[in-house]
């Protein structure tokens, strides 16, 4: 029997190649992408998982309270926070500092440049990086050791087991020899910390003694809890450690569990999205376009299967059972989802690493859980129930006699049920096309924003500390490549952050403001590669001898310190009293979804880890190299990456939203089309009699296409009004997450719903002219 | 084998409501042809569907070999129909997605036969309306004698004892008709129960019995000598 069934289901689907074809593919595709998103979301979830005190795990942070009210949370703190929180929370087991750094190491004729930390000695105690040569207890207590990756090990060496052997570190003017004392595992690529190297912590602390004062911004800290600790009862007993220590530091410490630390940050006080915002957007995209497809597949479905209430009549009249008939239904949209499924899992096994690279991840089938594959099994089983239970409960149901008396079945045929599934399928992807020419808007609007820098003729170089230019050497080397015009050094590219400070005071401040304000370090040619706009007075020039004790600061930094004339006051920025010789305007330290915020400029020879260099003619590929050949003529072993302003990944990075919501869209409206191209044959088909009559009564073949088209065009047209509240309260809400932000874009309400009905009228055109121009002679003797 | 008594259907809807059959009261016995004779919308069809158990009787008893059958539920229906009834349309009726063969086999499918037994009895039945040389054709592929003769086919592979043939010969050219209609005098002969509805004269002439049948009730019983067109 089951034999017998699978051969006239798959005779049917075969005989329907149109309508097997489509289906198949609009499940194939819109399970392809479910399980991806899917993928890439347990991707994200199972960050850090592999440590074994996985959730005994937090990052001390604090809570900073900024100029205008707004908290920030702040992950660098002081290094002697460890005695501070083991003193008052015995709840904590382990304290490890760790502080970041990008260097270069050469042994013999070999160089590496990665990145890496200075860390506590019990780092290896609390994270769980396999160590799989040397002792993971000890290798950090010599403070000239470091503990390297495999892979950099067998970059320098043949072998990985190279424990003993010496590394010369660069470290701008020095270069320190570091004795290798273990070699760890590479570091997962689901894993927060991504380092090829590490330092002990008290190697650093010999450097940085002022690390240690209580204000610094010099380390981030993580602690392990004890197995049964309370992480809330730690978080009251250390929120207020910092200020009780030094009263004017407005820091308020909490715990960040290691957990949350992919998916979320805390500002202003709250916890928003980090890495949740791409799960959430790559979850809310799978599951739409698997809707959209399932949709697809019910609407096919039923088309095809409640024009068979003839072969359903005739199977009753010669003795089928209701259920006989509702099984051979439910075998047949069971095959297509089944071959779906299959083929989704094929191709998703077939992904090209350049997929895994592309959205960052680690997206493999191995990865999906039971829980997930059962979530699969139930949409498949949903699907199929609703596609071949419905057609099915009703034509067994349905009286053979009307059946095999010709009646056609008019009056019932699901259509309110369908028709609200094409409005839903046309629905998501225009809302979806108005979602991202908004979040496209607000690129451009942050790319074309005046930012103070010409971006197309601005190369930044980091980490240039490698070459420390006492002399001024570099920078004139850099400024006789022809075509250069301007050399600064700094420690703020601006749009992407500087350093905060909060020992900042002024003529007239009031003694329990704890403001913080962004600190620029950089000399004179600042100005001259980013074009900042002066208010009052001038920038510095090394004309006057006494600038380097002067400051410039914004029109933001003059209000908050509430001078009226700003110009000639004074202003003491971490012990250093000085002079302010100018008011900017319109400077962006951060990006823009953040406001204007205090900038304090100075002329300092350390701490400026980035040249920007102007250039105003050649191009872009060959002044690059020039620049590199100098910098590798001033520091062979340092290895630079010189990078046009504009290509820097900007922090709030909007292509890879716009990007994926454009390619859902495309996707959505693709399986809409395709869905309604069937139902458009299927519609054809029906009413072939009737244009026919039509036709031989003179209607011409466009008005009969007009007659076709309104009833597609009507289902569109309420898709349209349907998404245009849903695009633009999502609209509204991307847009208020920008202090700075481009105006609601009007247009994008018309002209993307405009493009997605045409290209889904265009399909039904495809469909409907063929049927429209037919001789209706031919359509009348088909009938 | 067939006993009706008082049968009548009435079709309702919002505004009409319309008497199909009016107290019909007839007996058909084993071995019989009998013809069901009488203009357009006087009932003809709706007494095969209600004798076919396609559809139940407003009022009145219908007994099929002696047992009641006028309120049976749709399944009891089905489960009644399958094997004893075979039934022959004006327009044949076959799935067009299925071959001859498939087609042939269906109710034999729905009765449970083992596929070994399928194969021996569709074989045998097709030899027998001469379309064996078709039966991996599909409907569109085939003439309409051919269709009506594997429409007959699927009426009696399960060797039925009740052939219910709605205008057997309506969609047919006179000598497929005649070759139809001597089929199923060839099947009466071997003794199967046939009632036919008809507009044909010359059709009714195979039957022994015709009913007249007018405004849903019997006008009258002929009894005819069977002719033989062949």
């Amino acid at each position: 029997m089951i034999k017998y069934f699978l051969k006239i289901v798959i005779r049917f689907l075969w005989r329907n190649k149109t309508y097997s074809g489509l289906n198949y593919a609009c499940l194939t595709f819109g399970f392809t992408c479910a399980i991806i998103a899917s993928l890439y979301i347990l991707n994200i979830f199972d960050y850090d998982k592999f440590h074994s005190n996985y959730r005994r795990l937090y990052s001390v942070e604090a809570y900073v309270t900024f100029f205008n009210g707004d908290r920030f949370p702040k992950e660098y703190l002081t290094a002697s926070l460890p005695d501070m929180l083991k003193k008052h929370a015995p709840e904590i087991e382990e304290v490890v500092r760790m502080t970041e750094r990008s260097y270069s190491f050469v042994h013999e004729d070999k160089t590496y440049a990665g990145n890496g930390f200075y860390a506590d000695n019990n780092f290896f105690d609390v994270f769980s990086f396999p160590v799989i040569y040397g002792n993971s207890r000890d290798i950090l207590n010599d403070i000239n050791s470091i503990v390297i990756s495999e892979s950099m090990a067998l970059n320098f060496f043949e072998n990985a087991d190279c424990t003993g052997k010496i590394l010369v570190m660069n470290n701008g003017s020095n270069r320190e020899a570091y004795r290798i004392s273990g070699i760890f595992r590479q570091v997962p690529n689901q894993s927060l910390l991504q380092f090829d190297f590490i330092i002990p912590f008290s190697k650093f602390l010999t450097g940085n003694a002022w690390a240690l004062e209580t204000g610094a911004t010099a380390n981030t800290t993580w602690i392990m809890l004890r197995s049964a600790a309370d992480w809330r009862q730690v978080n009251e007993k250390i929120k207020n450690l910092i200020v009780n220590h030094e009263s004017s530091l407005n820091h308020e410490l909490f715990l960040f569990p290691l957990k949350d630390k992919i998916l979320y940050r805390y500002a202003d006080g709250k916890r928003v999205w980090s890495g949740m915002q791409n799960v959430m957007i790559v979850g809310a995209v799978g599951l739409v376009i698997l809707l959209i497809a399932c949709f697809n597949f019910i609407n096919l479905a039923i088309a095809i299967n409640i024009r068979r209430y003839r072969e359903a009549g005739i199977k009753k009249v010669v003795g089928s059972k209701k259920a006989f008939i509702i099984s051979q239904f439910l075998s047949e949209t069971s095959i297509i989802i089944l071959a779906g499924m299959v083929s989704a899992i094929v191709l998703v096994a077939l992904l090209p690493d350049n997929f895994n690279l592309i959205l960052n991840s680690n997206i493999h089938l191995g990865a999906l859980s039971s829980k997930i594959i059962a979530y699969f099994l139930m949409i498949a089983l949903f699907t199929g129930l609703i596609s071949g239970l419905i057609p099915a409960l009703y034509l067994a149901s349905s009286n053979p006699i009307s059946v095999l008396k010709g009646k056609i079945i008019t009056s019932h045929s699901y259509s309110i049920f369908r028709q609200s599934l094409i409005v839903f399928q046309f629905t998501i992807p225009i809302a979806l096309i108005i979602c991202m020419l908004i979040i496209k808007t607000q690129d451009r609007y942050m790319r074309e924003y005046d930012a103070g820098v010409d971006k197309d003729k601005v190369i930044v170089v980091e980490n240039i500390s490698e070459i420390p230019d006492k002399t001024g050497r570099l920078k004139a080397d850099l400024l006789a490549i022809p075509g250069i015009e301007g050399v600064s050094y700094t420690n703020c590219i601006p749009t992407r952050n500087a350093r905060v400070s909060n020992e900042v005071s002024w003529e007239g401040k009031d003694a329990s403001e704890k403001l913080h304000f962004w600190c620029i370090n950089s000399d004179f040619d600042y100005n001259q590669v980013v074009k900042i706009k002066m208010m009052e007075g001038r920038f510095f020039s090394p004309s006057f001898s006494s600038d380097s004790d002067c400051y410039v600061i914004n029109d933001v930094a003059a209000r908050v310190m509430r001078y009226t004339n700003p110009v000639g006051a004074s202003l003491t920025l971490e012990g250093n009293k000085g002079t302010i010789i100018g008011i900017i305007k319109d400077f962006h330290a951060i990006d823009l979804a953040g406001p204007l915020v205090p900038v304090i400029m100075r002329i300092k020879s350390e701490e400026r880890p980035i040249v920007m260099i102007r250039f105003s003619s050649g191009n872009y590929a060959s002044v690059k190299e020039q620049i590199l050949k100098v910098l590798k003529h001033h520091n062979p072993d340092a290895s630079f990456e010189p990078a046009l302003f504009q290509d820097l990944p900007a922090n709030s990075n909007l292509s890879l939203p716009s990007n994926l919501i454009g390619l859902s869209f495309i996707i959505g409206l693709l399986l809409g089309c395709m869905g309604l191209f069937g139902l458009a044959s299927f519609s054809c088909e029906r009413r072939i009699k009737e244009i026919g009559i039509r036709k031989t009564n003179g209607a011409t073949t466009l008005s009969i296409m007009g007659l076709l088209l309104t009833s597609y065009l009507k289902w569109l047209v309420i898709a349209f009004i349907l998404a245009l509240p849903v695009a633009f309260t999502l609209g509204q809400y991307f847009l208020s997450r920008f202090f700075f932000h481009a105006a609601m874009p009007v247009w994008a309400f018309l002209a993307g719903p405009a493009f997605a009905i045409l290209v889904a009228i265009l399909t039904v055109s495809f469909r409907t002219w063929g049927v429209a121009s037919r001789n209706p002679v031919e359509a009348l003797r088909y009938e | 084998m067939i006993s009706t008594k008082e049968l009548t259907r009435v079709f309702r809807t919002d505004e009409v409501e319309t008497t199909a059959l009016d107290n019909v009261t007839f007996k058909v016995k084993q071995g019989e042809f009998v013809a069901v004779m009488g203009p357009s919308g006087c009932g003809k069809s709706t007494l095969l569907n209600i004798l076919g158990l396609l559809d139940n009787p407003t009022k009145g008893q219908y007994f099929l070999d002696g047992e009641n059958v006028s309120m049976l539920k749709e399944s009891q229906r089905t489960a009644m129909r399958r094997g004893n009834i075979g039934f022959v349309f004006q327009s044949f009726n076959l799935i067009d997605d299925m071959t001859v063969f498939e087609n042939v086999e269906l109710p034999l499918v729905y009765m449970g036969i083992r596929e070994s037994e399928r194969k021996k009895r569709v074989f045998a039945i097709l030899e027998r309306m001469k379309v064996g040389h078709r039966r991996r054709h599909f409907m569109q592929q085939l003439s309409g004698g051919q269709q009506q003769r594997v429409a007959i086919a699927r009426a009696v592979v399960t060797t039925p004892k009740l052939i219910l043939a709605d205008e057997p010969t309506g969609n047919l050219d006179s000598k497929n008709g005649i070759e139809v209609m001597n089929l199923l005098l060839e099947l009466n002969k071997e003794g199967t129960t046939i009632i036919m509805v008809t507009h044909s004269e010359r059709d009714s002439g195979y039957a022994n019995r015709i009913i007249n049948l007018f405004d849903g009730r019997i006008k009258s019983e002929e009894q005819y000598p069977v002719l033989n067109y062949s």
